[in-house]
């Protein structure tokens, strides 16, 4: 449960002890390759020793864009994927004025973001520029 | 493995028809490529259908039963974008073990009837909407952005792309888009996801494609014009660690061992069909199958090599974009346009001469297909 929602996704994110939220991604024993969404197996080398860690809050704008469409927030809205200092590439919703996105390679942060749902809103994350 | 021989082809025109269901699509195209083949449906011994939900399930059950129930077994598969690759590949994999003599691949597709319905139940739902994994364009656009960055492409590379697939499908009477646009007009329509427009992307539609596959023996009997099978592969994912999009490593790596256990080079081609959702996916292919060096694809666009007259080219029928991309059928309109190609049946988009042609697809980035035909 977040602090101020439900989390769309069981074991994807979580609040760190400081209140910053954080991704729960994964460390392979075997091959050392960070993972994210948590899986049963690693995807480099299909090692099983998966070791649960913090992924970001912070990581570097790896490429964005303006989603026209707008297909779950009824809205055009910004999408990104963030490179973390892991090198754990990781997609989803940027905060910000769709005719003035971040640029590619911007500090960026995890943040909690609402979205829409029939049963009532969820909280997932969302990548914010970090301020200069 | 036994050589294996196309004897027919079939496509019907792709696009939105609300009248008609896709067991009307699949049979026209079967009953064309068994037309083109001289052959009646109680000579083909094995059946595979690409489709995808949520049609079926026994899509390719439901057209057979049209034809009679003769006892011919009929596989259905799900390969996403590369469905149609996969029946295709698997009717060619039947002939060439000897499984039978002739086979039928085929496929059928409704897009538009999928995006109406959430795939995977409420928890993929949320996994996909955690993600902003909604407009199926977005990922496209991200690669563009990244390539635009990392080697300066301009948009208008974009859209030149475009503008020949759209040239192509004038001259196509199957595509789906029959309609020529100027750059300007592609830069200017209806945004989709920066920097890609509509005319950027493939459409949504319906369909249906058939290709009959048989021994050599088998085709002189019937006095086809013969096209042969050379190759067909299938490769799968490999993890990549230093990018959020790996399709183009993946193809690249793919193409290199293919064109070893082929025996040829891309210099060899003579035409092209590569899975074209979005221009910058085409433009990326160039470079990963070698049709140009990397980082050289844009002045292979701007010199126009890809297009009519060029050195290479690629997605004579319209490819995706234009064409059209029902997902079931798509890999066998590939494989037809080829096909058709290397008979010198291509009207006013024939390639000259073409005697090599390979067909490239990628399946939601999880499986990669090529197939190479020749005469």
């Amino acid at each position: 449960m977040a602090e101020d929602g439900t989390f769309i996704v069981d074991g994807w994110m979580a609040h760190s002890p400081g209140g910053r939220l954080h991704l729960t991604g994964q460390r392979c024993a075997e091959c050392a390759t960070y993972l994210w969404p948590p899986a049963a197996c690693c995807k480099a080398c299909g090692g099983q020793s998966l070791a649960d860690i913090e992924l970001g809050p912070e990581g570097a704008l790896w490429a964005v864009t303006v989603d026209w469409i707008g297909s779950f927030l009824g809205r055009p809205n910004l999408v990104g994927q963030v490179c973390f200092p892991e090198g754990t590439f990781v997609q989803g919703f940027v905060v910000g004025n769709v005719d003035v996105p971040p640029k590619i390679g911007s500090p960026m942060e995890l943040i909690p973001f609402e979205v829409p749902n029939r049963g009532g809103p969820l909280i997932t994350y969302a990548f914010r520029a970090m301020e200069a | 493995m036994r050589e294996v021989v196309i004897v027919g082809v079939g496509t019907t025109r792709f696009g939105q028809f609300n009248d008609r269901t896709y067991v009307d699509h699949g049979v026209e195209a079967v009953a064309a490529a068994l037309s083109d083949a001289s052959l009646k449906w109680t000579d083909i011994q094995r059946g595979y259908c690409g489709q995808v939900p949520p049609i079926g399930p026994f899509a390719g059950n439901r057209v057979g039963h049209e034809f009679g129930l003769t006892g011919i077994p009929i596989q259905n598969v799900d390969n996403a974008s590369a469905s149609g690759n996969a029946a295709f590949h698997l009717a060619v994999m039947a002939v060439a073990t000897e499984q039978c003599d002739t086979a039928i691949g085929f496929g059928v597709g409704q897009l538009g009837r999928m995006l109406d319905v959430p795939a995977g139940g409420e928890q993929l739902h949320r996994q996909y909407m955690a993600q902003a994994f909604g407009n199926p364009m977005v990922i496209f656009a991200l690669a563009a952005q990244r390539r635009m960055h990392e080697y300066g492409t301009p948009v208008e590379v974009f859209a030149r792309i475009a503008e020949k697939s759209k040239l192509y499908g004038s001259l196509n009477p199957y595509s789906q888009i029959q309609k020529r646009f100027t750059v300007d007009e592609i830069l200017s329509a209806r945004p989709i996801a920066d920097p890609l427009t509509l005319p950027m992307c493939c459409p949504v539609g319906d369909g249906g494609a058939a290709v009959i596959v048989t021994t050599r023996q088998v085709a002189e009997r019937l006095g086809a014009i013969p096209v042969r099978v050379r190759l067909s592969e299938i490769y799968g994912e490999s993890f990549q660690q230093d990018t959020a999009w790996g399709h183009a490593i993946c193809v690249g790596r793919a193409a290199a061992a293919f064109y070893e256990r082929a025996g040829i080079g891309p210099s060899d081609l003579d035409v092209v069909q590569l899975h074209d959702a979005t221009a910058n996916e085409e433009l990326e292919y160039y470079e990963a199958l070698g049709l140009c060096g990397v980082g050289e694809g844009d002045r292979l666009v701007l010199d126009g090599e890809t297009g009519p007259g060029g050195r290479i080219p690629v997605n004579t029928d319209g490819g995706l974009m234009s064409r059209g991309h029902p997902f079931g059928p798509t890999g066998l309109a590939q494989v037809s346009e080829i096909t058709r190609q290397l008979r010198g049946q291509s009207g006013p988009r024939q390639v000259e001469g073409a005697k090599l042609g390979l067909v490239q697809q990628t399946g939601a980035g999880e499986v990669f297909y090529l197939h190479l035909l020749s005469r």
